[in-house]
């Protein structure tokens, strides 16, 4: 049982120092390592979000099933997604910058493959389909 | 008068010997049974019961005001327990068979409270620190669960029921919070929190799902529902005051989460 617990000593160091040398560099790193495994594994239904700043703001609703991958690099952003059917549908959006806002509802279709790359700052987008 | 004043001194001494000495009650019913009780220091207790047939529980306090009561009802059933520094309290019971159960205190009032039902199944809490608070309650086969808290005014619940579940919480600071819960087979539940004033919780009702939890800062906040089959949740909070709400209701849904940064907010719903 010392040993055992000692096992556990050990794990408890290796977990506690590879969680103290986490910087914004590597945890890029995992997200897009996480994002490439998680398309090849094609799952029924995933989602992959990163936020890197301050004060950013991400919500998800999805009754669907669906790949849904959400990042925010910046500081006081807003993302809302929102998928209300059982339309399977894919979104990517990717953001850049500082005070931007996105918000986009459900409907067929209208997110299916949707992807949204924004570089900037104080960008508003709406998308709204029923 | 004066040899009753003498015999009250006398009597008084003696009242103070016993109640500084250690204190140890073991009963064993059955064959095979091993009991090993070590006690150094001032009045700490141990109550260890065993029934059954070659269970084996080996005591080690060293300190004073240390209590320990353990029970093992069945059979090959192992309890581990040591304590060290002053009042620690340690409660162990496992009834079924082949059960391992281990406690290690050290620091100054530390409680810890571990019970297992069923078979093959393991538990293990280890608390470095003052006042660490942890509960395990483990009901049915093969499960396993394990809590460390270093640091103090930690506080970590894990319950579980079914079959082949495993359980772990890890605290690295002080007054962290770990609420974990998992009723179904084949789950695996793993919170690790370094810094200080975080509060994780996970639940899971289903089989085969998976959720871990990262908490490097202060004041973080995690949760994570899962009710269905085959899920997974696995989310990182790096930094300070951040908030995830993570709920996957169905089966088959994976959420990858990362946050790195201060007061970001995350919530996520999925469900089919």
């Amino acid at each position: 049982m010392k040993n055992l617990i000692t096992l556990f000593a050990v794990l408890l160091c290796v977990v506690f120092s590879e969680a103290q040398t986490i910087t914004s560099k590597n945890v890029l790193e995992y997200y897009a390592r996480t994002q490439a495994s998680l398309l090849a594994a094609d799952p029924a239904s995933a989602t992959v979000m990163l936020q890197v700043g301050n004060n950013n703001l991400m919500e998800v609703t999805d009754i669907a099933s669906s790949y849904i991958a959400l990042s925010q690099i910046g500081d006081n952003n807003t993302t809302y997604l929102y998928n209300t059917n059982n339309h399977r549908g894919n979104a990517e959006i990717n953001i850049i910058g500082s005070g931007n806002y996105v918000e986009i509802l459900g409907s067929n279709s209208i997110s299916d493959g949707m992807k949204i790359n924004i570089n900037a700052n104080d960008t508003n987008i709406f998308m709204k389909n029923y | 008068m004066k040899k009753l004043f003498t015999s009250a001194i006398a009597l008084t001494a003696v009242s103070l010997t016993y109640a500084q000495s250690n204190y140890d009650w073991t009963w064993q019913q059955g064959n095979g049974n091993t009991a090993t009780v070590n006690q150094s220091g001032l009045q700490n207790n141990n109550n260890l019961y065993q029934v059954g047939d070659t269970n084996t529980a080996t005591i080690d306090q060293t300190g004073q005001i240390n209590v320990n009561q353990a029970r093992s009802e069945g059979d090959m059933n192992a309890i581990d327990v040591d304590q060290v520094g002053e009042s620690n309290s340690n409660e162990t019971n496992q009834y079924g068979n082949n059960n391992i159960g281990t406690a290690n205190q050290n620091g100054f009032d530390n409680t810890l409270i571990q019970r297992q039902e069923g078979n093959s199944n393991v538990v293990v809490g280890i608390q470095a620190g003052d006042y660490n608070y942890a509960t395990q309650n483990q009901l049915g086969d093969g499960n396993r669960f394990s809590i460390a808290q270093l640091g103090d005014a930690n506080q970590s619940f894990q319950k579980q029921v079914g079959d082949s579940n495993e359980g772990i919480a890890m605290q690295n600071g002080d007054s962290n919070y770990i609420h974990q819960d998992q009723g179904g087979d084949d789950n695996y539940a793993t919170n690790t929190q370094n810094g200080n004033g975080n509060w994780g919780d996970s639940h899971q009702w289903g089989n085969d799902n998976i959720s871990r939890a990262l908490q490097n800062g202060n004041g973080n906040f995690l949760e994570q529902f899962q009710i269905g089959n085959g899920n997974l949740a696995d989310d990182w909070q790096i930094g300070n005051d951040n908030t995830g709400q993570i709920n996957q209701t169905g089966n088959g849904h994976i959420h990858w989460g990362t946050v790195f940064g201060n007061n970001n907010t995350m919530t996520v719903n999925q469900s089919n």
